[in-house]
């Protein structure tokens, strides 16, 4: 059953630059849905949007950045409910008890001047009361020992610990409430092979534990292949392919999936890669019809008027490619 | 085979000092690093962050003074030049930097640093517009698309095709890419790389490749030395380290990379130390407290750099 689900989602950014008007279509009909106790993964270049489409699904939507159109459930108790006709106090409960949201960078987050444990007091203090902190702060070591993390390092300084150290400690406190969704943005883009690798068995064996959700937003192919269940391809802020992780790298349908997965070099194999032609277009003023249309090698007339609808080609494989299918989105 | 040389190595040695006049603590952030760089090969300096390799790269373009060992370039020792010596070598040894957005002056012409690397080197007066032109046709582009323009109108593909490109402008002999490709994205990557190969072949430059990416590092090498905490722990040809990797650190290195295979995925669970500083302050092996085959030793004595199976491993499981 699905618990998040996003209709046609449209959210740009807004920026007035001395009198001009600039509007910077980040996500532009973004329609999703997102299955119970699944990691999903949602990849793409810089600039593509990704971020901004996570930053709305938590429902952090504040100027410049604009909602435009569309909507976004979230599942609570059974229920879809969208989250735009929540009140602000309920949505704010739902922070951290329901969905939890970790950005990227977030390894930097923590005040350097007091310890752990503090910071977490002040990410917490609103979901409990004084009186139970004694209990809290016990379940929170067991939380800790559970995980295999050292539970000393709560009363330890973040500058006393690694990158990846501080980056699974965010992880374990995001967690700790036991939401139903946790959105990892980029949670492993400044780490190390072996502290990113540390990172992401945790965030696996979160998920396995809790029987959450998670949505991982990354750039990085491997990292998908290695933990993803299903993933989203992003381009030009729309998700243009969506399949389980084995048939999406066995069988890439999108040109530009296509090209996003052959070009990865891999140990082994000396084989020659190349990458997409052209640049991934400004998303200020994207090109017409279908965004990839510029830098496709198969782009024919009708991709250049038109922009193809998201549709499910193959079982649980969606595709916007007319290639595939001539159905036009409206 | 000895005049193939070009770039040799010798116990390079760098300690930085920490902390005030009370309290100091010295880091040795390279550590006795030996290794020759031959003519026309693409040698790969890989690592984590803190392994030294960035530091490897600065001494050998200048940046810094190593606090002891030699570096000679064609039998010449360039650790300790005079002002117009270190310009001669520069004409021979360039750079280029991880981020491309961060090498441009976002207020200055692109094409501006192009001429004033012409200019830097008196190489030409007269048809300067051609040589530039020919420099950017080498990557891909041409002067009529990035003259008059400033670096926020090109991505970040193509400003660090440029960079690869007024590195080119003197026509050197040693190229050192430090990270070249890991601001630039998925999609664009392997064009930069491929230039690299191009370079190699076609004009049998020899580029230092440092980056912490066993798999591209793969793709355009011939040889690699893995670096850990300032020492290279594993050196030998591209095939026999990757494909066979001797030492317990280059082992869970490569067996830690993501691999865009959704059929092989991780069995077993690894451990991170908490804080790295410990690391760097061990005696002996600085992955002892890591390794899975750690003896009693390791700690304690210093250890040997040994030939084994065509590569140098410096580990005791060995001995």
């Amino acid at each position: 059953m699905e618990i998040v689900k996003v209709d046609k989602l449209k959210a740009y950014y807004i920026l007035d630059i001395y009198g001009r008007k600039q509007i910077i279509q980040a996500v532009n009909g973004v329609t999703l849905e997102i299955r119970e106790n699944e990691i999903y993964g949602i990849a793409g270049e810089s600039g593509c949007g990704k971020s901004t489409l996570v930053k709305t699904l938590y429902g952090m939507i504040e100027p410049p950045l604009t909602l435009i159109d569309g909507n976004i459930f979230y599942r609570i108790n059974g229920d879809l409910v969208s989250i735009f006709s929540l009140p602000n106090d309920r949505l704010q409960k739902l922070k951290w008890s329901f969905i939890s949201y970790i950005p990227q960078g977030s390894m930097n987050v923590l005040n350097p001047v007091i310890k752990i444990i503090d910071s977490f007091w002040d990410f917490i203090g609103s979901h409990i009361e004084e009186k139970e902190k004694s209990s809290v702060e016990k379940s929170l070591n067991d939380f800790f020992n559970m995980l295999g993390l050292p539970s000393k390092i709560l009363n330890a300084y973040p500058h006393q610990l690694s990158g990846g150290m501080r980056q699974r400690v965010i992880v374990a406190l995001a967690t700790f409430l036991n939401p139903k969704i946790l959105i990892a943005d980029e949670p492993t883009t400044a780490l190390d092979v072996v502290a990113q690798r540390s990172v992401l068995q945790l965030l696996k064996s979160i998920q396995s534990l809790l029987n959450n959700t998670i949505i991982l937003v990354t750039h990085d192919m491997g990292v998908h292949a290695t933990i993803s269940d299903r993933i989203g391809i992003m381009y030009a802020g729309n998700i243009i392919e969506e399949a389980e992780t084995e048939e999406l790298y066995e069988n890439p349908l999108h040109p530009y999936t296509q090209y996003l997965i052959k070009s990865l070099p891999k140990i082994g194999d000396k084989s020659y890669k190349v990458s997409a032609p052209g640049t991934p277009p400004s998303l200020a003023n994207p090109p017409s019809g279908c965004k990839f249309h510029p830098r496709c090698n198969y782009s024919m007339k009708e991709c250049t008027e038109n922009v193809p609808k998201f549709v499910e080609v193959k079982q649980n494989h969606k595709v916007a490619c007319f290639l595939y299918s001539k159905e036009v989105d409206s | 085979m000895i005049d193939n040389i070009i770039l040799r190595v010798r116990d390079l040695t760098k300690i930085f000092t920490l902390g005030n006049i009370f309290s100091r603590i010295k880091i040795v952030a390279v550590n006795k690093v030996s290794f020759d760089i031959n003519q026309g090969e693409v040698f790969t300096l890989a690592g984590e962050s803190g392994s030294g390799k960035t530091t490897v790269a600065r001494i050998i373009l200048g940046f810094h003074e190593p606090t002891s060992g030699k570096i000679e370039y064609m039998g010449k020792d360039i650790t300790k030049l005079g002002k117009n010596d270190r310009k001669l070598i520069r004409r021979e040894m360039q750079a280029i930097f991880q981020n491309p957005f961060e090498s441009f002056n976002p207020l200055r012409k692109v094409s501006n640093y192009l001429y004033e690397t012409l200019q830097n080197f008196n190489l030409i007066k007269g048809e300067m517009d051609e040589i530039v032109d020919n420099a950017l046709k080498a990557v891909g582009l041409s002067l009529e698309e990035v003259k008059d323009k400033y670096p926020g109108e090109f991505s970040g593909g193509q400003l660090q095709r440029i960079s690869v490109a007024r590195a080119l402008i003197t026509s050197p002999n040693l190229l050192i890419a430090d990270e070249p490709v890991s601001m630039i994205d998925a999609s664009l990557r392997m064009s930069i790389i491929n230039l690299f190969k191009e370079l190699k072949e076609k004009k049998g430059v020899s580029i230092i490749y440092i980056t912490h990416d066993l798999a591209t590092a793969y793709y355009v090498s011939d040889r690699i030395a893995i670096m850990f905490r300032g020492e290279i722990v594993e050196e030998g040809s591209i095939e026999k380290v990757l494909m066979d990797p001797k030492h317990p650190y280059t082992m869970v290195l490569k067996e830690s990379i993501p691999e865009a295979d959704p059929k092989k995925r991780w069995a077993k669970q690894i451990s991170i130390l908490t804080t790295e500083e410990e690391e760097f302050l061990l005696k002996g092996c600085k992955f002892a407290k890591r390794c899975p085959y750690k003896m009693e030793k390791c700690e304690k004595e210093e250890v040997p750099t040994l030939d084994i199976d065509g590569r140098k491993v410096k580990c005791f499981l060995y001995v």
